[in-house]
């Protein structure tokens, strides 16, 4: 029973969209990797404690199991018993995670091959990395949002000792000396003791609970109800799309796939951005970047980032049934367009202000600070108009949690990398600027003019379902 | 534009004319030279089989799809025109509003989107009406899937259309929301295309039943010459059923 439940999991949790997914995220390993490489600095180092908090923390915080339809309403009603389903259920999530993880990390691994001992090592921390989230994500589900939150710090805080030289952090070993093995064997240690806890919190009754608690519904923190009664139809949607940001997270749960949208208030992410840029100041002036080539690589990253978490969610929400048949398909979502290039302005600040004193300080070159503070918005902007060109999604249903998700919905990695591109062509070659820059606005403003792009791209979206 | 059209006579406007409307997609043809008129105030039921092209229809008169052929006018307007879309009333079949929104700022958004006149009142009288006043707090995703359907009916009409294009509006409603909801419409002046699978609703609702099939039309009449067809031992639902089966 056992094994045949194992292979039906494996078989709804793998398909042709999954292993593409794969192949894209290796392909960006290899892109956003190489570029660090060629760096010559501390960057490939950083990108692994990158990955393991891009795996752990959001399944701490959010879990990490993927939960479909059918596996509530067929399996989870079925008689089998808890002994043949945990660890098949558990043993399928895994090994969906490992293998999007080992892709995320693989160009590190290969690094290693010409060091054997360390290599071993390396594969036997990759695992361990891949298989603690989702034990987290089992441990956690159910408990309350301080605990998950406290339980975050504490990961982020094990991680970043890593690289502070203390040799119990689960990445030491990659400094590749004597401590490596206790970086290790902690690191498993840790993640044997969280998978026998989570096995302990899910046996007899309450695995069909724990599961639930896991999809909870959104929270929606850093929220505030809004007022339109009594505005202009154009406030309204400037209001709305100016004052929320739509995070999509989806392969934030671990590698099974799985797409949710957390609405924040811009006015809180704004803090939260002053903080994320006061740390990146203190780290970058006291710490961290010897090598200003890094230093450009990372503020390349914080502007891709940006990009990305601004402009993936924003048609997710959206109703071709509400919004676009109240008015002019052009208008409204030109307006959300030009909501979204202000709200990117807007939470560029704190960045921008931190470039700029850096570049006071002689870090880096004013060009640098300006490029960021243009690249964000027209990025952005661009980033949405490219939405069209891919298969939509709408989260219709955030509390359940799909399994196999078509490969289309993740056309965000390409575009994204050839966002990136652009960023490092600008960053690189400051010059490229005054080309890539101009081409950027007149694409926006032609696109921006441009009804019939808008309407064709809705209708195309509504002949293939999105309503 | 909407208040405009209310001071005139029912019944001499034509609110729809759905002239000679093709749409494939792909080798599938969805609406096959369909053609039909709906009167200003007149309340239409859209009957077919599955696939049959009820939601396609209704897409292309929302100006949501663009037929291949054929001619759509609202009020005498195309359904992408601004004017047109002041008046038309949409729900599709197994809506979902935003879920980021709670109930009431969905109802604002909307509200302020389609600039609806005294917009505090209106969403007042929606939640009244639909039982949905204890849940305005609220997100959709902490809703039952029929308060979400109150929601979206309120949020098709919140601007109070004269045109009302409804697929199955009275999915998953409970009884006492299903008579509110048909003495509301009863006593709205608007004019409806309502695609229904239920017989009853189209009854309640309806005074005229197009039935189509392979997006084709096959019958199209007033709910007494249906009834009329009705003989000894054939219910309504097997005349209904031989009705789609013969395709021309």
């Amino acid at each position: 029973m056992f094994l045949k439940l194992l292979i039906l999991l494996l078989r709804t949790r793998f398909s042709k969209s999954f292993m593409l997914i794969v192949c894209l995220v290796f392909v960006y390993s290899l892109i956003a990797l190489g570029l660090g490489f060629a760096s010559g600095g501390i960057i490939p180092q950083y990108y692994l404690g990158f990955i393991f908090s891009v795996f752990l923390l959001p399944a701490t915080l959010f879990g990490g199991i993927s939960i479909n339809e059918a596996d509530r309403d067929f399996l989870f009603t079925s008689s089998i018993r808890n002994r043949d389903l945990i660890p098949s259920f558990y043993i399928a999530q895994a090994v969906a995670s490992s293998i999007i993880f080992v892709s995320a990390t693989f160009v590190y691994l290969s690094m290693l091959t010409t060091k054997p001992y360390f290599l071993w090592m390396g594969i036997v921390s990759v695992v361990a990395m891949s298989f603690l989230p989702i034990s987290m994500s089992l441990f956690m589900a159910g408990k309350h949002i301080l605990i998950k939150v406290s339980a975050s710090i504490l990961e982020i805080l094990w991680i970043f000792s890593s690289f502070a030289g203390y040799n119990f952090g689960p990445l030491y070993f990659l400094n590749e000396n004597s401590g490596s093995l206790i970086s290790m064997g902690i690191l498993v240690s840790i993640t044997v003791i969280v998978t026998g806890l989570a096995f302990m919190s899910i046996n007899a009754e309450s695995l069909p609970f724990t599961f639930y608690s896991l999809s909870e519904k959104n929270r929606n923190y850093f929220t505030r109800n809004h007022k339109f009664s009594g505005m202009k139809s154009t406030n309204a949607i400037l209001k709305l799309n100016f004052s929320q940001i739509d995070f999509t997270s989806r392969m934030a749960s671990v590698g099974n796939i799985r797409v949710r949208v957390n609405r924040i208030s811009v006015y809180a992410m704004f803090l939260i951005m002053c903080l994320f840029s006061l740390i990146f100041y203190l780290i970058v002036h006291y710490y961290l970047f010897r090598n200003p080539f890094d230093l450009f690589i990372a503020s390349a990253y914080v502007a891709w980032f940006l990009i990305l978490a601004l402009s993936t969610g924003t048609m997710s929400k959206e109703r071709a049934w509400l919004s676009l048949s109240a008015m002019s398909i052009d208008g409204y979502l030109r307006l959300i367009l030009i909501s979204k290039i202000l709200q990117s302005i807007f939470i560029s600040l704190p960045f921008f202000v931190v470039f700029m004193i850096m570049s006071l300080q002689g870090m880096m070159p004013y060009e640098y600070s300006l490029l960021f503070l243009c690249i964000v918005p027209a990025f952005s902007g661009i980033n949405f108009i490219l939405s069209f060109l891919r298969k939509p999604y709408q989260v219709l249903q955030e509390d359940i949690l799909p399994a196999i998700y078509n490969s289309s919905q993740f056309m965000t990695v390409p575009i994204s990398i050839v966002n990136l591109f652009f960023i490092f062509i600008v960053m690189l070659f400051s010059f490229s600027f005054y080309i890539v820059f101009p081409a950027a606005i007149v694409i926006l403003a032609l696109v921006i003019h441009s009804k019939s792009y808008w309407r064709d791209s809705i209708y195309r979206w509504v002949e293939i379902g999105y309503m | 534009m909407v208040e405009s059209l209310q001071g005139r006579d029912v019944g001499n406007l034509e609110a729809l004319a759905f002239d000679n409307v093709t749409k494939s997609f792909g080798k599938n043809i969805a609406v096959n030279h369909l053609g039909f008129t709906i009167k200003d105030g007149e309340k239409v039921a859209l009957l077919g089989e599955n696939g049959a092209g009820k939601s396609t229809t209704l897409k292309i008169i929302c100006g949501l799809m663009r037929p291949d052929s054929g001619r759509v006018r609202i009020y005498g307007m195309l359904p992408s025109s601004m004017k047109a879309k002041a008046h038309i009333g949409y729900l599709p079949e197994d809506p979902s509003p935003y879920l980021n929104l709670s109930v009431r700022e969905n109802m604002e958004y909307i509200g302020a989107i389609r600039q609806t006149r005294n917009l505090d009142e209106r969403i007042e009288d929606l939640l009244s009406q639909l039982y949905l006043k204890k849940y305005e707090k609220q997100k959709p995703l902490s809703l039952s899937r029929g308060n979400r359907q109150k929601l979206c009916l309120a949020l098709s009409i919140i601007h109070n259309p004269s045109f009302c294009v409804m697929d199955e509006p009275l999915n998953y409603l409970d009884i006492p929301t299903q008579e509110a909801i048909f003495e509301y419409f009863e006593n709205m002046k608007s004019s409806f295309i309502i695609s229904t699978h239920i017989l009853s609703i189209a009854r309640r609702l309806t005074e005229r039943i197009i039935i189509i099939s392979s997006g084709q039309k096959v019958w199209d009449g007033k709910l007494e010459e249906l009834e009329e067809m009705e003989s000894a031992g054939k219910s309504m639902e097997i005349v209904i059923s031989e009705l789609m089966r013969n395709v021309p």
